[in-house]
């Protein structure tokens, strides 16, 4: 999945942690997986992996990539 | 001025930053001292030069106040004139996230003159996995020097100390062109980086297991049992082998001292004083190690990523967790173990509940009452009722402190929001370098020693003396501090208790263990700590009802009866007024709930 952008309620903190992460337009993302009774979910970008909370990763908005 | 020059060591968490600061500046560290800091920054020595080891930041983005403060903090050093390089480490396994704040550091640091050097540690990891970084690229294209090492394997390490004390470095000082670049983080990985996933393979493999629901759970909950057990087991020889040294020693100088008021002095005060704090250290050095392990072997945080949901419904976050099980054995290293907690919050939230959560201490006082209570009795063959009587006291302190939690993050925050969104990395997985290990534990253990000891040590020799004096010959009947158990009886008999029972809740105030060896001096038992039965026996037939015990038992199990833990709790949130509202307000509520169980028993 490509990073689009970020949803407009976003708060400004949270944007700017996930920016230092690795988290930006045009990074690719994947989750790699879910932890169960709807805990944190883990992505791969960049290099890293990172588990966020269901309610921060949905703030992310990502698109599929287009095959080339 | 003849004050040393620094070098300063920066980086982001899990870079490998403290291996190097360990491996450079050995034993001799200690927490460097600056006006209005509130980051603790380490300070060793190397060479001719002092080593900063600044905490691990992922950004230096002054995004929240603290972050803010360090950096701020960070800045003023920079600006003392007395710094000779910055050395930035950077993981070579995740270049770009590395270089995002490298390029973040830079623009600090240039508006300085002081020199920058960047790291590249794990540098073993790309060699091993035949990947590769151009350096020289890199370092073209940041003007400044780049070092590949490994503060593991000591790659690259003579390099970089020769390139930090190399005169040239000096020149970029006055140099006119500052290290920068125009490049973003992402393009210059994408320039001098490697373009592969294989590092991820074993990560993502281990997690697989680790992470899937049911085994997880399983290794999850096998793991935690594992802990569970060697706090108990592998801390308690060590904590009777202290005793036995404080006391071996105590009465080997004792004897020297003629009979009378010194000599009660010295061993009734001084030993038991010294005694009271000085046990906790073997746990406080088993439980950091552990941690330590969890946390460098990279599974803790793994651990908060599957306690989170849980424990957010209670305003709390995964990383609560690891307190909490510490906090069974000692709440003192359960205190410091939230340091690892980066909400500010949830951190407050978990020191002021894990005094709820049964500590070893307590493990005595619910021993008694549960025999003087409970009989000996098994239900459907497997159970035995004591048995079922100690988890649910366990238990309650977990609800109590559940409740408490949920209650006081849900009324202090305005912002109903989460303030601070549950974000962590999962490290890869690596087997964990002891030595380092063993130096930080000793470390924690010293310094509850010195910082938490004497506030200890003052307030056992009050409450000594108020159980020695007026008559000056250690009759606790006839002492000051029987007559404010006689005092508070008006407030013991909605419990149904006499004063022997207020003497020896107001003598456990200074630690919970005190309260058993106190009823047992005042019912005529000696060694009551090993004979808990006959105690037991004792309270019984002098009349202790059902009802009674169960009020005791709730009281204890809630009451905040231990001064190490407040003197603690005062040291980590550097407020006084936190745990004296916390002392009351908890005693309050043991005193509320107890006399609530006791009608409705009785």
């Amino acid at each position: 999945m490509e990073i689009t952008g970020y949803e407009a309620t976003i708060d400004e903190t949270i944007r700017l942690r996930l920016m230092d992460l690795g988290f930006t337009t045009g990074n690719l993302v994947e989750c790699l997986r879910r932890v169960p009774l709807s805990g944190p979910r883990v992505f791969e970008i960049a290099g890293s992996v990172f588990a966020l909370e269901k309610e921060v990763a949905s703030l992310v908005v990502v698109k599929k990539k287009e095959p080339v | 001025m003849s004050e040393r020059r620094q070098i300063l060591l920066i980086g982001k968490p899990n870079t490998g930053k403290s291996l190097l600061f360990n491996r450079w500046s050995g034993l001799n560290q200690k927490v460097a001292n600056f006006a209005g800091a509130t980051v603790e920054v380490a300070k060793g020595e190397w060479g001719s030069f002092d080593l900063l080891d600044f905490p691990g930041a992922y950004s230096l983005r002054a995004v929240t106040p603290e972050e803010e403060v360090a950096v701020e903090q960070f800045k003023s050093i920079l600006a003392t004139k007395n710094v000779h390089a910055v050395i930035c480490i950077l993981d070579a396994t995740q270049l770009e996230r590395s270089l995002t704040f490298g390029l973040q550091l830079l623009e600090i640091v240039n508006a300085s003159s002081v020199p920058v050097l960047f790291a590249l540690n794990m540098y073993d990891d790309i060699l091993k996995n035949k990947l590769s970084i151009d350096i020289r690229g890199l370092e073209k294209d940041l003007n400044a020097p780049v070092v590949a090492i490994s503060a593991r394997t000591g790659l690259g390490l003579e390099e970089l100390k020769n390139r930090v004390f190399d005169d040239r470095l000096q020149d970029l000082r006055n140099k006119a062109d500052k290290p920068t670049t125009l490049l973003s983080a992402q393009e210059l990985n994408y320039k001098w980086g490697f373009k592969s996933d294989v590092l991820l393979k074993r990560l993502k493999k281990i997690d697989s297991i680790f992470l899937s629901g049911f085994f997880g759970a399983l290794l999850f909950f096998a793991i935690m049992f594992v802990i569970f057990q060697s706090i108990f087991t592998w801390a308690v020889p060590l904590m009777d082998l202290t005793e036995d040294l404080i006391g071996g020693m105590g009465g080997w100088i004792s004897d020297f001292i003629p009979l009378g008021f010194a000599k009660d002095f010295f061993d009734d005060a001084i030993v038991s004083g010294i005694g009271t704090f000085v046990v906790f250290v073997p746990q406080i050095f088993i439980l950091t190690l552990i941690i330590g392990l969890l946390e460098d072997s990279g599974y803790l945080s793994r651990v908060a990523v599957i306690c989170h949901r849980p424990l957010r419904f209670f305003g709390l976050s995964g990383k609560s967790f690891i307190p909490f099980l510490s906090g069974h054995a000692c709440a003192i290293p359960a205190i410091y173990a939230t340091r690892m907690i980066d909400s500010h919050r949830v951190r407050l939230a978990t020191i002021l509940t894990i005094p709820l959560i049964s500590c070893s201490a307590r493990l005595p006082i619910y021993s008694l009452f549960v025999v003087a209570l409970f009989p000996r009795e098994q239900v459907w063959g497997i159970f035995s009722v004591q048995g079922i009587a100690f988890f649910c006291l366990y238990l309650f302190g977990y609800i109590t402190a559940m409740v408490v939690s949920a209650v006081i993050t849900r009324v202090g925050s305005k912002n109903k929001k989460s303030q601070n969104p549950f974000i962590i990395e999962l490290p890869a997985y690596r087997l964990p370098i002891l030595k380092p290990l063993f130096r930080r534990s000793l470390k924690s253990a010293w310094n509850f020693l010195s910082q938490a000891g004497p506030i200890i040590f003052v307030t056992s020799v009050v409450i000594w003396a108020l159980g020695y004096f007026p008559n000056g010959k250690g009759e606790l009947e006839t002492s000051w501090l029987s007559s404010l158990g006689h005092f508070i009886q008006p407030a013991l008999d909605p419990l149904g208790l006499d004063w022997k029972f207020g003497v020896a809740i107001l003598t456990s105030f200074i630690a919970r263990e005190v309260f058993v060896s106190t009823l047992g001096t005042l019912n005529g038992i000696e060694s009551a700590e090993e004979d808990v039965s006959s105690l037991a026996n004792s309270l019984t037939s002098g009349g202790l009802t059902f009802a009674s015990g169960i009020a005791l038992l709730v009281f204890y199990s809630i009451a905040l009866q231990c001064v190490s833990t407040l003197a603690i709790i005062k040291r980590e949130t550097k407020s006084t007024k936190i745990p004296l509202i916390l002392f009351l307000s908890y005693t309050g509520l043991a005193y509320l709930l107890a006399v609530l169980a006791y009608a409705i028993l009785a």
